[in-house]
């Protein structure tokens, strides 16, 4: 049996071979000495198996069902890479040459070519180098609906307190529980059903730190799918935004919850949780190189005077920008032990304040159209006194919804609820109603999703 | 059913403890022979209990058929101690008293008597006069008949009997079975009104949920508890519905004396749809109507029991208390009364107590039902799908450009960059070998691949904290950059030196530097080759970088066996000017290839420090002949100007009129071949030397100093052999007046 070590040197190998491929010719010599260095590791362990089934999980690398230790960021983007065009696995039987890699890697390393990888490689008749995909069993897509949406969300929430724990407790976060949920929470965002009334089913103690995990994750995708990303990128965007707080694992409670200005202790206290964070998940096996960046980024800002300090240049990845947009919203949306959660106008005040270096405005912009102005099931005060919920978005103007009238205009429960288009002008021309303003539900005691 | 001062948390838990275990070995005892490994692990179990007990002075229990009582206080009627009890009871055992320390073959006979048929035992007078004939003092065993006394309670109680009624009720509970028959639902109903009747249906229905080693299923008996209460609520509900309010206040009676775990259970446990719909009334709504019913004393207990035994409070008693206290006041009052409760355990001794007080208090005082995002915002994400799905047809160009920064090569960069910002922030001297290493392991990833732009900024990274003495990662970092140096990755990048465009190699040469004089070996193989390849070039330019750090990594070369690795790297080590090139060079200069001795002798040369000079001196001294004049040969071979300082350095250190008068004639020689003017003074100085009895070696001396000074020529040789011949002694005087006839 081939020892995980030789695995990993192969596979270490084959990484760092196609990547020399990529910054220099194929007839140099660092070129020439990794496919001389994967031809005779291959030969060496194909004498004890009959092939080398190289497998990509996510980040994670599997030789022959070995499970390969990530050493270094050169494997997370290695695994990412074939990731992104497709590749899940690669088979080497026995009888592969040095010119068969040679081959091989000059090919994976040609980005240009339209043509995929597997094809080429059997136009150019190498048989014993192989590429496909894992047979993976895909989670049953359950019912659609409020109840599938609940039970995700649910779920979603008690992983992310499970994970948090291990992570307290000095273990490292399941990843493969995470991965199920993100898994479940994309196919949310992604499908076109109402899903995510769910948040309203939760109601445990604390479950903000939770709560706030899941609903990252969810907006962060949200807006991760505005921008056409779609599949394992979408996902990897869920894992970084539900996982980016991890730090806060090693805060102390009483700093986490304070509801004060903190002092300039608790503050170092609190800013070491990015720090925390990135080691947290640079050690955790199958967690996308993006997760540990956004932790250690997401408070830095746009010209990087946030914490953490003293540390090199960069400009922001996409994934931090969005994540840190998705906090900040939920953190000021969400109700908290020591004070309500801001309405809507008042978050977008704040996080749209001019010039401020914490988002980029293109995508806050964009994050605040796909939150909607008023969106469907949010209780109106429309220009009439009366009270309804939005039923409908139009199409083209955000202010102007379908409600259903609820509560006429001295306050009382319409016997008959009546549905009105806003947008519909009255034979004067003039709009005879008009959004006003959200109402809390909580105020008038009613709760719009039963009028839904 | 009157109130009775419990016991302390503690004791209860300890007496369950005793209970649980000594059923359990009874179990074990009648299952498997005495030597069987389950037997013997479960004695010392219960010896272990019993000692734990003993500590709390539990000695002593009395024996009633539904639990024990210590000091007359009943322990509880939960799990083990009803089943201990029970079981006890069945072998008419009124009163069990343990010694502090109870041998383990009296805990085996004890349980053995108990083995034994009870009839046969009453028939020798029963278990007290039974064990009175072994004389075992260290247990003490009183017996009663219970019979009548059970006759009595069941005339007494009789609804509470446990016949075939009884029985089916139990197993209709068990097994989920509706109860259609109209005797077991007069009974159902009859049960409803009589806590104590509940209390040992509750029981019962629990009894079956125990795992091997006696310890109770908490889960599937709290289950069994409130399936129970269904079948009598549901019964009521249909049959007797204006007693609704009086059963519910009876299941909370009887639910007060079950054991906390189980209530904790009961009370947090979550619905089964399927069982709510054949029952006709929900777990919930029997939840809401136990938790009604528990005063401020029993939720206290409740709490207060549960956190003695678990050490702190959960997400799940949180819940359960905000279910049952409610409201703020009512929370506090109850947690005043708790840790009343818990002052007088043990736990509520220890010098953790109030901390753990104070973020339990915390937790349970702060837990509330509210959703932790408002209504509004929960629908704002409805549909969010769908809103993002209709933008992304529609995206500017400047996030076009965001988008790219998702790119493998870009991810990678910030892996790279992270993990050197996490280097220079870690503070955490624990966690920093670990970092280090990463960062060396990306290092060589980095020049496997050819990145070495990258691979400079990793190594630079590492070599910066190790160069700063005060940071926790410094050690660490020095160890990874030496771990990187002995790589495969950083020998073959260096094999391929030669090979790499200017630009590449330029980048190395940082990398080598960045390492330090760790990777001078390795970088030296490059120098075993006779031609000037620009791989010995590169590499020399490397390793003249860690000046004299570098020369002892230079010995490993010294050793080879061709003559050309050893000149390069005595040639290196002169160009190292560094004291610490010397004595890795003198050994060249006595050894047989004269194409080296030469290198090493200019090398020497080269060095601008006396111990140069007298390593070559020592040589001379210690050569003769061929060798020796070797020696001079290669210090005037090249007539560089730079080997003065050592003839100097052997002309002033020698006797010219001893032992060392040849190296000094020898000297002289090479001086005035190589003719250099800095060297007048030292050779007029030779030149005056006079002895009595040397005579002839001071006129030989003289002669060549002259010839030397001849040789150098100039205002300042001329200046010398005039003083000389003005000024010197008599034979100074005459050979210098004659050489200035003949010159």
């Amino acid at each position: 049996m081939t020892a995980p070590s030789e695995y990993d040197e192969l596979v270490r190998r084959l990484a760092s071979t196609i990547r020399a491929a990529s910054l220099y010719s194929p007839d140099h010599p660092i070129v020439r000495r990794g496919v001389e260095a994967l031809a005779v590791l291959s030969r060496s362990a194909l004498q004890r198996e009959d092939t080398i089934v190289i497998g990509f999980i996510g980040d994670e690398v599997v030789v022959n069902a070995e499970r390969l230790l990530r050493s270094a960021a050169m494997l997370i983007g290695f695994g990412r890479d074939l990731r992104e065009r497709e590749i899940e696995k690669i088979t080497i039987t026995a009888g592969v040459s040095r010119e068969d890699f040679a081959w091989f890697v000059a090919a994976l390393a040609d980005r240009s070519s339209p043509v995929p990888l597997a094809t080429r490689l059997q136009q150019r008749g190498i048989r014993h180098i192989a590429l496909g995909r894992l047979n993976i069993e895909e989670p049953d897509d359950d019912s659609a609906g409020i109840a599938a949406a609940r039970r995700v969300y649910g779920s979603a929430v008690e992983t992310a307190q499970s994970l948090w724990e291990a992570a307290k407790a000095g273990d490292k976060p399941d990843p493969g529980a995470a991965r199920k949920i993100i898994d479940s929470l994309a196919r949310l965002v992604s499908q076109d059903r109402t899903s995510l009334m769910a948040l309203t089913a939760i109601k445990r103690y604390d479950n903000y730190t939770f709560t706030h995990m899941v609903n990252v994750s969810v907006l962060a995708m949200a807006q991760a799918r505005s921008l056409n990303l779609e599949g394992p990128m979408l996902r990897e965007f869920g894992f970084a935004a539900s996982m980016h707080d991890i730090g806060k694992v090693h805060t102390p409670l009483e700093v986490l919850n304070k509801p004060d200005r903190l002092t300039q202790d608790e503050f170092a206290q609190m800013k070491q949780h990015v720090v925390d964070g990135a080691h947290i998940l640079r050690r955790t096996p199958e967690m996308p190189a993006l997760a540990p960046v956004v932790a250690f980024e997401h408070h830095l800002r746009q010209d990087l005077s946030g914490y953490p300090e003293r540390i090199g240049h960069r400009e922001l990845n996409l994934c931090t920008q969005i994540v840190t947009i998705a906090d900040v919203y939920d953190a000021l949306r969400s109700n908290r032990v020591y004070r309500d959660g801001l309405p809507s106008e008042r978050i977008r005040a704040i996080m749209t304040q001019k010039d401020s270096p914490a988002f980029n405005s293109a995508l806050l912009r964009r994050f605040i159209n796909l939150m909607g102005l008023f969106p469907v099931g949010t209780l109106v005060r429309l220009s009439t006194e009366e009270v309804a919920v939005v039923t409908h978005e139009h199409p083209s103007d955000p202010f102007r919804p379908q409600v259903k009238v609820l509560l006429d205009t001295r306050g009382d429960a319409m016997e008959e609820p009546r549905l009105v288009n806003t947008w519909e002008p009255d034979s004067r021309g003039d709009f005879q109603y008009a959004v006003v303003e959200a109402v809390d539900p909580d105020a008038v005691h009613i709760d719009p999703l039963a009028y839904m | 059913m009157p109130e009775v001062t419990p016991l302390s948390p503690e004791l209860a838990r300890s007496v369950a403890g005793l209970a649980r275990t000594l059923v359990a070995a009874a179990r074990s005892w009648a299952l498997y022979p005495p030597e069987h490994p389950a037997v013997a692990a479960s004695l010392e179990r219960l010896r272990t209990s019993l000692a734990e007990a003993s500590s709390r002075l539990v000695v002593s229990f009395g024996v009633t058929p539904d639990t024990l009582l210590v000091d007359g206080v009943p322990a509880g009627d939960d799990g083990p101690v009803r089943e201990a009890a029970a079981w006890l009871h069945q072998r008419d055992i009124l009163q069990l008293s343990f010694s502090s320390d109870v041998p383990l073959p009296s805990v085996q006979a004890l349980l053995q008597l108990m083995s034994e048929d009870v009839v046969a035992v009453r028939e020798r007078g029963g278990p007290a006069v039974v064990w009175g004939e072994r004389a075992d003092s260290s247990i003490a065993i009183e017996q009663i008949d219970f019979a009548k006394v059970f006759e009595e309670r069941q005339v007494e109680h009789p609804v509470r009997r446990k016949d075939d009624l009884w029985r089916s009720i139990v197993r209709s509970v068990t097994e989920r079975h509706k109860v259609i028959d109209q005797e077991l639902q007069q009974r159902l109903l009859a049960i409803a009104g009589d806590v104590g009747a509940i209390g040992d249906l509750a029981q019962d229905v629990m009894a079956p949920n125990f795992s091997a080693d006696g310890s109770p299923m908490l889960t599937s008996q709290a289950a069994a508890v409130i399936a129970a209460y269904r079948h009598l609520v549901s019964i009521v509900g249909v049959m007797e519905p204006e007693r609704r309010t009086e059963v519910m206040q009876n299941l909370s009676a009887a639910t007060a004396t079950l054991d906390p775990r189980i209530i904790l259970q009961m009370l947090g446990g979550s619905d089964d749809p399927a069982m709510g719909a054949a029952a006709g009334v929900t777990a919930t709504e029997i939840r809401s109507g136990i938790a009604a019913g528990f005063d401020d004393f029993k939720v206290a207990q409740l709490l207060a029991t549960t956190l003695a035994i678990e050490g702190q409070a959960s997400g799940r008693l949180a819940g359960v208390f905000d279910t049952i206290a409610g409201e703020e006041p009512r929370k506090r009052r109850v947690l005043t009364l708790t840790k009343t409760l818990l002052t007088d355990t043990s736990f509520g001794q220890t010098n953790q107590f109030q901390t753990l007080w104070t973020s339990m208090e915390e937790l349970l005082l702060t837990y509330n039902e509210r959703p932790f995002v408002s209504a509004q915002d929960k629908i704002g994400l409805d549909e969010i799908g769908a809103r993002a799905d209709a933008m992304k047809g529609d995206i500017p160009p400047e996030l076009v450009a965001l988008i790219d920064t998702l790119g493998q090569d870009n991810v990678r960069r910030l892996s790279v960059r992270l993990l050197i910002d996490l280097l220079k922030l870690e503070e955490d001297a624990a966690r920093a070998p670990e970092l280090a290493r990463d960062v060396a392991a990306l290092g060589e990833d980095l020049l496997l691949a050819g990145d070495y732009g990258s691979a400079l900024l990793v190594t630079r990274a590492l070599a910066e904290e190790a160069a700063k003495p005060e940071a926790v990662t410094s050690a660490a970092c020095r160890a990874a950059l030496d771990g990187l140096i002995e790589s495969t990755a950083f020998r073959e990048t260096v094999e391929m030196l030669g090979e790499m465009t200017a630009e590449d190699a330029g980048c190395f040469g940082d990398i080598g530097s960045a390492v330090g004089a760790g990777a001078t070996p390795v970088l030296a193989q490059l120098l075993d080759v006779e031609a000037l390849t620009p791989a010995r070039e590169r590499a020399t330019a490397i390793i003249l970088t860690y000046r004299g750090s570098a020369a002892e990594g230079l010995r490993p070369i010294l050793a080879s066996d061709n003559w050309y690795a050893r000149s390069n790297a005595a040639e290196l080590l002169g160009n190292l000017r560094s004291p610490e090139s010397v004595p890795l060079l003198q050994p060249l200069l006595r050894g047989g290839d004269p194409r080296v001795l030469r290198v090493a002798v200019r090398a020497l040369a080269n060095i601008d420090d006396p111990a140069a000079a007298r390593a070559v001196h020592t040589v001379l001294r210690a050569a003769a002949g061929a060798q020796r004049q070797a020696v001079v040969a290669a210090l005037v071979a090249e007539r560089d100007r730079r080997v003065v300082p050592v003839l100097l350095c052997i002309l002033n250190e020698s006797e010219p009129l001893g032992s060392d008068h040849q190296i000094v004639i020898e000297t002289l020689g090479a001086i005035g071949a190589i003719g250099e003017a800095e060297a007048v003074p030292h050779v007029a100085q030779v030149m005056r030397r006079r002895s009595w009895i040397a005579r002839k070696k001071a006129r030989v001396l003289k002669q060549v100093s002259i010839g030397t000074l001849q040789q150098i020529g100039g205002p300042a040789a001329d200046r010398a052999l005039a003083d000389a011949a003005e000024n010197g002694d008599r034979l100074l005087r005459k050979l210098a007046r004659a050489a200035a006839v003949t010159a």
